[in-house]
């Protein structure tokens, strides 16, 4: 990949369903769309299970006036354990139709030897640390079929004794794979006020010419860490320093804006303007300084570390009840995957929280998630998710009035929809009245018992469908 | 019996399916189609970010009496 030029894509954000039409709306403005097909995605419930997209996600996201890239979330590159290859199809297949110019994912890993992490961790950076992500990248960059650049990643842990320093490690990653980089700097910002490097030598010990993409953000402040939340504008003083960095770099692509969609309507669409404003003035820097191209000599990365061994103990501890003398940071992480997967069961299960929430109490309902959660990994899939605990409460949690007919609707949407196929849910009170009593305020009750069916098939009038008729 | 075609409501979500009543005794099939199309697009993945999911927060849930959907815990 040393070579590669970048085309000049220019300044843009990472694309949503609530920024669509600004993004129709100004495209002289947003010149990039990065899109993160995996957020339209659907994957069978199960091991293995294949992913599919929406046909109609992939239009609209291809008639965009924009340039496109391709960013993966769920499919990090810094890992021993990578099960990619049902979701890589459907990434080439997007990147293909998209004409993304280069992709990219993070250098970080989210499944071990232990099982899956619920969350993107920092990998080992040791010299083995360096061998499994220049391999892996190196598969994916073959898979995906054109150039790919990993994300430089955030880490809420402190430095280990003896471990690689960051800008080291990622410009050995890049010249061991001979890839490119996206530096997101929010998340080395957020590193370096997390206690971490100083963001300034980590930048310096990167590669200016292998830089292609730059990612900005916003966070927020928890639990006396600095989180990479996208909650809101860029720092300034990351803007400024962001102009400085950007015009060392000869061969950048696109200086991107992100925020999450959970943040989008606080932030408001003339703030987000603003904000892509500061993009293009980046963009207008990016290059103007004639690169001072002499990286440092790479430190040698601690010995005797074993990736897969560094990648199970750091899952099981955040799996495991905080301990005396644990790393700092391992609480944060335990909150933060906590709050994911409660987030996914929010979205799919949101009347069947509502129910255990009124009859057992917010601190009961607390408890029961925590106990579901130390019981059952965090999966990838929120389809997986809400059905793991649906059959987890059934399995253990209380008795309450209607609670099964509840957990039949929800869950039983989630399963035919991810399953792709049509097929019939049967109640044994009416689910709608069930639901309507629960949106009213109340729980509800005295509902008549009977024999109520819903008939769910694939559009237009799947055979199931017309077959219960 | 009505075969209602439902499309989810965000773009980059799930497939449309449609919702039948094999025996027209749920009374409000509206809905039960806005629960569906709700469904439909929040099944992919989360975006990228390495921050607190505020989907849900302790509390009650909030519903929006226009779309049905469950806006939020607060």
């Amino acid at each position: 990949m040393k070579g590669f030029a970048a085309p000049g894509l220019g300044p843009g954000a990472v694309h949503c369903e609530a920024l669509h039409p600004l993004f129709l709306d100004h495209p002289d403005l947003i010149r990039v769309a990065e899109i993160e097909p995996s957020s339209g995605w659907i994957k069978a419930p199960g091991p293995g299970g294949r992913v599919r997209s929406n046909e109609h996600a992939l239009d609209l996201v291809a008639s965009l006036p924009q340039a496109k890239l391709v960013h993966g979330v769920g499919w990090p590159v810094g890992g021993t354990v990578c099960r990619a290859a049902a979701a890589l199809a459907e990434q080439k297949r997007w990147a293909d139709a998209l004409d993304a110019p280069w992709t990219s994912e993070h250098l970080s890993f989210n499944d071990s030897a232990a099982g899956p992490a619920g969350f993107l961790l920092p990998p080992l950076q040791s010299e083995a640390g360096i061998a499994v992500a220049a391999a892996n990248i190196r598969t994916r960059t073959a898979t995906l079929g054109r150039p790919f650049a990993f994300e430089t990643g955030v880490s809420y842990l402190p430095p280990r004794p003896g471990e690689m320093a960051d800008g080291d490690f990622f410009a050995a990653v890049a010249e061991s794979a001979d890839c490119l980089i996206l530096v997101d700097l929010h998340n080395l910002w957020a590193n370096a006020r997390n206690g971490r490097e100083p963001i300034e030598r980590v930048l310096a010990a990167l590669p200016p010419e292998r830089i292609v993409e730059i990612h900005l953000a916003g966070g927020m402040e928890k639990d006396g860490y600095w989180l990479d939340a996208h909650s809101g504008p860029v720092p300034p003083e990351l803007i400024e320093l962001a102009r400085d960095f950007v015009a060392g770099l000869p061969n950048l692509g696109a200086v991107l804006f992100e925020v999450s969609p959970q943040f989008v309507e606080a932030l408001g669409p003339a703030a987000f303007l603003r904000q892509i404003e500061s993009m293009n003035d980046l963009w207008e820097k990016a290059g103007r300084r004639p690169s001072a191209a002499a990286p440092r000599p790479v430190r040698p990365g601690a010995a005797g570390d074993e990736p897969s061994a560094y990648e199970a103990a750091l899952v099981q501890a955040l799996a495991a009840p905080p301990e005396p003398g644990e790393p700092a940071g391992l609480a944060l992480y335990r909150t933060l995957v906590a709050s994911f997967r409660n987030g996914a069961l929010a979205d799919l299960l949101p009347y069947t929280l509502r129910l255990l929430g009124r009859q057992v109490g917010e601190a009961a309902l607390e408890t029961l998630l925590s106990a579901y959660r130390r019981a059952e990994p965090p999966p990838l899939f929120p389809a997986d998710e809400a059905l793991a605990f649906a059959a987890w409460l059934r399995a253990n949690g209380p008795q309450l009035p209607y609670l099964d007919d509840l957990l039949q609707l929800e869950a039983g949407i989630v399963r035919l929809v991810s399953e792709g196929r049509g097929g019939e849910l049967r109640f044994r009170h009416d689910p709608s009245a069930i639901v309507a009593a629960l949106a009213a305020g109340g729980v509800p009750r005295d509902l008549p018992a009977g024999d109520y069916r819903l008939a769910l098939g694939q559009e237009p009038g799947g055979p199931e469908a017309a077959a219960a008729a | 019996m009505a075969v209602t075609p439902v499309r989810p409501k965000a773009p980059q979500a799930a497939q449309s399916v449609t919702v039948a009543l094999p025996r027209k005794n749920i009374g409000r099939l509206d809905d039960v189609n806005k629960i569906v199309a709700s469904t439909l697009g929040r099944l992919g993945c989360p975006k990228c970010f390495s921050g607190f999911d505020l989907r849900f927060r302790p509390g009650d849930l909030v519903v929006n009496p226009q779309t049905f959907e469950v806006d939020q815990f607060g």
